[in-house]
């Protein structure tokens, strides 16, 4: 028995986990993003609404690459997305 | 191990605006990592949110036309079941080189270091398996675009760090870089380059005209 055989074994429970996980974390994140400052908010609306990429949204708004992955990360850890940066 | 997906590209992944072969990587490295795939649900849950939080907008003939042909864009983010027979090729890169590497057609560009280019529908990209003998070095190089790696097997390490099964490294044009395989195992991995590899030195000099594509 190798270690990708328990993989095997153990993906459905935490297929469930993970959904289970998902719809904790909506309602949490319903929450925040009322209270996410605008440039904040405004960058992750254009990468939902628009799919635009991270790059994209700097060429399109003028601002440094730098600051965008700056709002996204702030906008992500405000939301506390488990993303350890 | 040194390991970190960038909020950024997963956020891009999240919402389909990688390109295919930067796709596959993500998509890839998500497989080997399903640590991660609640942390993926809850971005991904963001979009939702929006949505409900938004408030309706008139929307332009042109802007519904663009919003419909979204939708007949290809579904990248699908987790597929496991294989009954397990794999060292994650389910993601599948469709793309099969579930056993060894049956694939290497070819060897530098002693010690073999390639299979994979093929995507994105031109500007190079995505390609790459297999590196124990304890080889790979030649210092640098590159003009971005360089996203994933290890399939085997682990690497570089100035940045020590990269195992799992890991993503992601190497921009300003990083000069040279991998050596674990002296061990060696290294498979996943490498998507958005423009050729820039070989530095003699062997570079020899090289880079057959690299070039």
């Amino acid at each position: 028995l190798t270690a990708q055989d328990f993989e095997v074994l153990i993906e459905p429970e935490r297929g469930q986990d993970v959904e289970l996980e998902a719809r904790q974390s909506a309602i949490q994140i319903a929450a925040g993003l009322e209270a996410l400052p605008e440039d904040q908010k405004s960058v992750l609306l254009m990468a939902f609404y628009q799919e635009k990429s991270h790059s994209e949204i700097a060429e399109e708004t003028g601002l440094p690459l730098g600051t965008v992955k700056s709002r996204i990360r702030l906008a992500l850890s405000r939301l506390k997305v488990g993303l350890a940066v | 191990m040194t390991n970190s997906m960038p909020p950024e590209l997963l956020l891009d992944y999240a919402t389909g605006a990688t390109p295919e072969p930067v796709a596959l990587a993500v998509a890839t490295w998500l497989d080997l990592n399903p640590e991660m795939h609640g942390a993926y649900a809850q971005l991904n849950s963001i979009g939702g949110s929006l949505l409900e939080q938004a408030e309706p907008v008139a929307v332009s003939a042109a802007g519904l036309t663009a919003t419909l042909a979204r939708l007949d864009r290809e579904v990248q983010h699908v987790f597929v079941a496991p294989p009954a027979v397990p794999s060292l090729v994650p389910s993601a890169l599948r469709p793309y080189v099969g579930s056993d590497w060894e049956n694939l057609r290497w070819k060897s560009w530098v002693s010690g270091v073999e390639e299979y280019v994979i093929e995507t529908r994105r031109h500007g990209y190079r995505a390609s398996l790459l297999r590196i003998r124990p304890g080889k070095a790979m030649p210092m190089h640098t590159h003009a675009g971005d360089e996203l790696t994933v290890v399939l097997d085997g682990a690497y390490n570089d100035e940045a760090g020590h990269f195992g099964r799992g890991a993503i490294e992601i190497a921009d044009s300003a990083v000069l870089h040279r991998p050596i395989a674990d002296p061990l195992v060696g290294c498979v991995c996943l490498a998507v380059l958005s423009a050729p590899v820039q070989l530095t030195g003699m062997l570079g000099w020899m090289v880079n005209p057959f690299i070039h594509h």
